[in-house]
């Protein structure tokens, strides 16, 4: 799996709250609630903070978690923004601004 | 006044007529009925619950004989909440019955101002154990019988959670026990009082245990929340505990709630900080003395305090 390497995701409007298994999320648009692993709730509260590319995700959770930033952890990434995106946490948008995953 | 001081003449006459205003926990129901089974039921369970005077009620249930051709041969009952049945007419030897259930369903549809837990509510030193899990788990079986123990009776069926100060407010009511945990309560608590067995509802044979007079009595006395219990009775196992990580005794709360989804960010947020306070368990048992006393032995949690 690959996105354009200039997509930008960011989060929905959220709250959450972390625990030892896991970070219980609640999106304020949808109502919806969820129990995320604790790796998908750093990259939301990086996303939460500033849009970004999965590039960028995944240089900053390598260097937070002590990790190398190589095309495994890179793919993981990619493969939770999609996870995320199909639970509604987050969106795709462009560089500029204009949202074009869902059309 | 209590509904015990009206005399048995002048409960039956009033809830014939104008009908009684009933205080449970934060609410108050005015019932009105001609039928002597609820009247019955009012007598036996609700003897110490207090009688309001004239004014507002957040309930006005009645429980009539509808006119139609089964009062023949087949007499029923008809629910009204606010004038509208939400029920279909049931045999009218379920008349007590289907009040309980008419009054769970006008707190379960109108009550916005707490966060709803479906599950019953026991308390010892300030603190509150929920017992939450699905139908059939045993939740009433455990509670009635905590409750013939010492524990003071916060509700068998609706614990309300208030949002903003996570405390839990009581809502003692009648405790429901269901087919085989009716006789063996009537064992094992032979000082309670018990009502007659109703048979053919829809959970099956029930009969109502009366809530403890002191329960009644301490209605205004909130409880921090202390535990959260996912029980389960497992025939002729032994008791086994095992305490639950916060996040998925969160996912297993927020599948037991009863108006979540309409307090929206206050209901995650008052979920969430009642998840932090109280410790969790999965609970299983089936030997009442040993479950007790596991419930005895529980340590109040830390960082929090009572009050």
């Amino acid at each position: 799996m690959s996105v354009a390497p200039n997509l930008l995701w960011k989060a929905a409007p959220l709250l959450t709250k972390c625990w030892e298994d896991g970070v219980a999320v609640y999106n304020l648009e949808s109502g919806s609630t969820h129990l995320l692993t604790s790796a998908a709730g750093e990259i939301l509260k990086y996303l939460s903070e500033n849009p970004a590319p999965a590039f960028d995700l995944s240089i900053r959770f390598a260097a937070e978690n002590n990790l190398v930033a190589d095309p495994e952890l890179h793919y993981n990434i990619e493969l939770l923004l999609h996870q995320l995106d199909s639970l509604g946490l987050i969106e795709p948008l462009t560089r500029e601004g204009v949202s074009t995953w869902r059309g | 006044m209590k509904v015990c001081q009206l005399g048995a003449a002048e409960l039956y006459r009033s809830l014939r007529n104008s009908g009684i205003r009933i205080r449970t926990g934060p609410f108050v129901c005015h019932l009105q009925s001609p039928l002597p089974a609820v009247a019955e039921g009012v007598e036996t369970f609700y003897q110490d619950f207090t009688c309001e005077p004239e004014g507002f009620a957040d309930f006005y249930l009645q429980l009539v004989r509808p006119r139609n051709v089964h009062r023949f041969w087949r007499p029923q009952v008809t629910c009204y909440l606010n004038g509208d049945s939400p029920f279909s007419p049931l045999p009218s030897d379920q008349a007590f019955a289907a009040f309980e259930s008419l009054l769970n369903w006008s707190i379960y549809k109108t009550t916005y101002s707490y966060l709803i837990i479906h599950g019953a509510c026991v308390e010892r030193n300030g603190y509150a154990a929920i017992l939450t899990a699905p139908p059939g788990s045993g939740k009433s079986t455990l509670c009635a019988a905590l409750v013939s123990r010492g524990w003071r009776l916060l509700t068998d069926e609706l614990t309300l959670l208030a949002p903003e100060s996570g405390s839990i407010s009581p809502l003692a009511r009648p405790i429901s026990l269901k087919n085989d945990a009716i006789d063996v309560l009537r064992e094992y608590a032979p000082r309670e009082t018990f009502g007659a067995k109703i048979y053919h509802t829809v959970k099956g044979t029930i009969a109502h245990m009366r809530p403890p007079a002191e329960s009644v009595r301490r209605m205004h006395d909130c409880a921090v929340p202390g535990w959260l219990i996912f029980p389960k009775y497992v025939a002729k196992a032994p008791t086994k505990t095992a305490l639950l990580p916060k996040g998925q005794a969160f996912m297993r709360l927020s599948s037991g709630l009863v108006n979540y989804a309409v307090l929206g960010a206050r209901g995650f947020e008052a979920l969430t900080r009642l998840i932090d306070r109280a410790n969790c368990f999965s609970f299983s048992y089936s030997d009442l003395d040993d479950a007790v006393a596991w419930f005895d032995e529980l340590e109040p949690p830390r960082q929090s305090a009572a009050g």
